[in-house]
């Protein structure tokens, strides 16, 4: 156990990260919000969610004590709030990479590995994607499964409707990145003497090009991260992510936006602040990464 | 060169068509437009009727041709939600977001191409440093949230400008325009500063970019060798040479910034086509969808076909083909 301890002290990318202070900042940031939302129904006793513990009379109360951030206009503690969004809002976010993630290696494997008309077809469709701005796409995805789905049915369904419709809109990336990595690789030696010693092509791009294209895209997934939380909070803004009764980040900015004028201006400004130090601390830890895996860049 | 001009407007109709028959199948088949016009309680046979009037009963392809002619001519039904035909309700509506665009592009350009080109001739100062901590903030900073705290700050603390809409407006033509009232340009500067920002943090950090790597070529060193005043280098040399990819861009980003617009069209109320989008995707509004999708998708292939063909007409090594894989790329 020592022996490994010692053995990622000593790692490059510890050295770096160890010299480093805006990652290290950037990490303990990331850190944070990850162990609140993960110990959120520790760390907070009341669950905002729960239409049992709301109580109107303590609606759009400024910050205060016991309320260090103010109430919303349900009556929830937006403290509590903002933990449970945030949660909700990683949820979304990690689930929507995982996905697009694997949606987009396996065509780009096939696009890089079969080549020809496969290949032709799906790199035509990902251009054709890649000229939409992704708020977009996935904003059209979501329009399409609210008039898919039946009006009730929708709230229910809200969280993996937004992964869905984040992660058709991110695919893009991975499949360009997997492909060309792939075209790469097809020519090297060990992928030729696996080829004559009769493997499955399926088996090949799997077990021998797939552990050979991982590395760029962990830098590009923790940076999709970032851009997936920003496409959540942005479509939950917008009305049509997760639904009032259950409030990410951007859906409690959203809430907030109503109640400006009548001088509650912490119900957007919090969350909208947890959000941008969320999203900022992410993006400066995958720059580090990207630099860090990758010194030419630098 | 014709080839070349030929294969990119064939890709160019290939991407409308692409995106039309998206648009048809949401149209057709989401959205059920017999239920729509006669209501869940409609008998089988009048159902029938309305299907057969509206064509519903032809083969699929007939019924995508009959669209195809149809949106060719701009007739996209009726918006479900407010039962207007959704051309008028998109015409009405494409004035305001022109124009918040073209204020946000020249505002971002203005003020983005200066700052940058500081920044990359005064590379240590105070100036410089807090002008590129800021553009990193600029772009990390979620275009709502900057609205919601722009309106905060302007609106609602010291009351200076309006939050809300467009103001009085002018109309010439069918075309409404707010550039020619007070009260229209006071309502233009919050919602028009929001979509800037991002905007302009982007050409800032292009050009400073551009700028740094065109001033360590030789050609820069030489004419500075050759004692040319500083004044001199930086802008006949330097600059004129960095802008060339900066302009790429901006012609790129000037689609981004008209999808980008409706959002902050969401946060200020501004009635523009982005609104109309957001609320048709709140109310499955299909035929508004459809409409935006087939618009959009015009704006943004037309952009690019022009960002291309700008190319082919500035570089001319392009033209005899040698270079077609690098404009693929774009």
């Amino acid at each position: 156990m020592t022996a490994l301890a010692r053995r990622l002290w000593d790692h490059d990318l510890a050295h770096a990260f160890r010299h480093d202070p805006l990652a290290i900042l950037s990490a303990i940031v990331v850190a944070a919000f990850l162990i609140a939302a993960l110990l959120a129904p520790v760390i907070v006793a009341k669950d905002p969610f729960d239409l049992r513990n709301l109580d109107l009379i303590e609606s759009l109360l400024p910050p205060g004590p016991g309320r260090p951030l103010g109430t919303d206009d349900q009556g929830r503690d937006l403290l509590a709030a903002i933990v449970y969004g945030t949660r909700l809002s990683l949820v979304v976010a990690v689930l929507s990479v995982v996905v697009s993630l694997g949606l987009g290696v396996t065509l780009g494997l096939i696009a890089g590995f079969a080549g020809g008309f496969l290949d032709a077809f799906i790199m035509r469709a990902a251009d054709i994607q890649l000229s939409f701005p992704a708020i977009l796409v996935a904003l059209l995805v979501d329009g399409i499964a609210r008039a898919a789905l039946p009006g009730d049915m929708h709230a229910r369904f809200a969280v993996p409707v937004l992964i869905a419709a984040i992660a058709l809109s991110g695919w893009v990336q991975y499949a360009r990145t997997v492909r060309g990595l792939t075209l790469a690789e097809r020519s090297k030696d060990y992928v030729q003497s696996a080829r004559v010693s009769g493997v499955a092509p399926a088996r090949i791009a799997r077990a021998h090009i797939l552990p050979n294209v991982t590395g760029p895209l962990f830098v590009l997934a923790t940076v999709q991260i970032a851009t997936a939380i920003l496409t959540e909070a942005t479509l939950s803004f917008l009305g049509v992510g997760m639904p009032p009764t259950s409030p990410s980040l951007g859906t409690l900015v959203n809430i907030g936006n109503n109640y400006l004028f009548s001088g509650a201006w912490w119900i957007s400004v919090f969350p909208g602040l947890a959000l941008v130090m969320l999203v900022l601390a992410v993006n400066l830890l995958g720059d580090w990464l990207r630099d860090a895996l990758n010194p030419r860049l630098g | 060169m014709l080839l070349y001009l030929a294969r990119r407007l064939f890709q160019a109709v290939v991407v409308m068509l692409v995106v039309s028959l998206i648009a048809f199948v949401l149209f057709r088949f989401v959205g059920d437009p017999v239920t729509q016009m006669l209501g869940q309680d409609a008998t089988a046979a009048d159902r029938a009727r309305v299907a057969a009037a509206l064509g519903l009963d032809q083969p699929a392809y007939i019924q995508y041709l009959r669209f195809l002619e149809q949106a060719a001519h701009g007739d996209f039904g009726r918006s479900l939600k407010l039962g207007r035909p959704v051309a008028e309700l998109l015409a009405e509506r494409v004035p305001a977001t022109i124009e918040l665009s073209l204020f946000a592009a020249g505002l971002a350009i203005l003020v983005g191409v200066p700052l940058g080109v500081r920044t990359a001739i005064v590379r240590r100062g105070l100036v410089s440093r807090s002008l590129l901590t800021l553009s990193l903030v600029g772009i990390s900073l979620p275009t709502f949230f900057l609205g919601v705290l722009l309106i905060l700050v302007f609106s609602v603390t010291l009351g200076w400008l309006p939050s809300y809409g467009r103001g009085d407006t002018v109309a010439l033509g069918w075309w409404r325009t707010g550039f020619l009232t007070v009260d229209g340009w006071r309502h233009l500067v919050l919602p028009g500063i929001t979509l800037a920002l991002f905007q302009l943090a982007l050409v800032l950090r292009l050009v400073r970019a551009e700028m740094l790597e065109v001033m360590r070529t030789d050609f820069v060193k030489f004419a500075r060798a050759r004692g040319l005043k500083p004044a001199a280098v930086y802008f006949r040399h330097a600059l004129r040479n960095a802008l060339m990819p900066v302009v790429t861009i901006i012609g790129l980003q000037l689609g981004s910034i008209i999808a980008f617009a409706l959002i902050t069209e969401t946060v200020f109320q501004w009635p523009g086509m982005g609104l109309l989008f957001a609320q048709s995707v709140a109310f499955a509004d299909v035929p508004v969808m459809a409409a935006y999708l087939c618009l959009i998708a015009l704006v943004f292939v037309t952009i690019n076909l022009v960002v291309d063909l700008a190319y082919l007409a500035i570089d001319p090594r392009l033209r005899d083909g040698r270079l077609t894989t690098s404009v693929k790329g774009t």
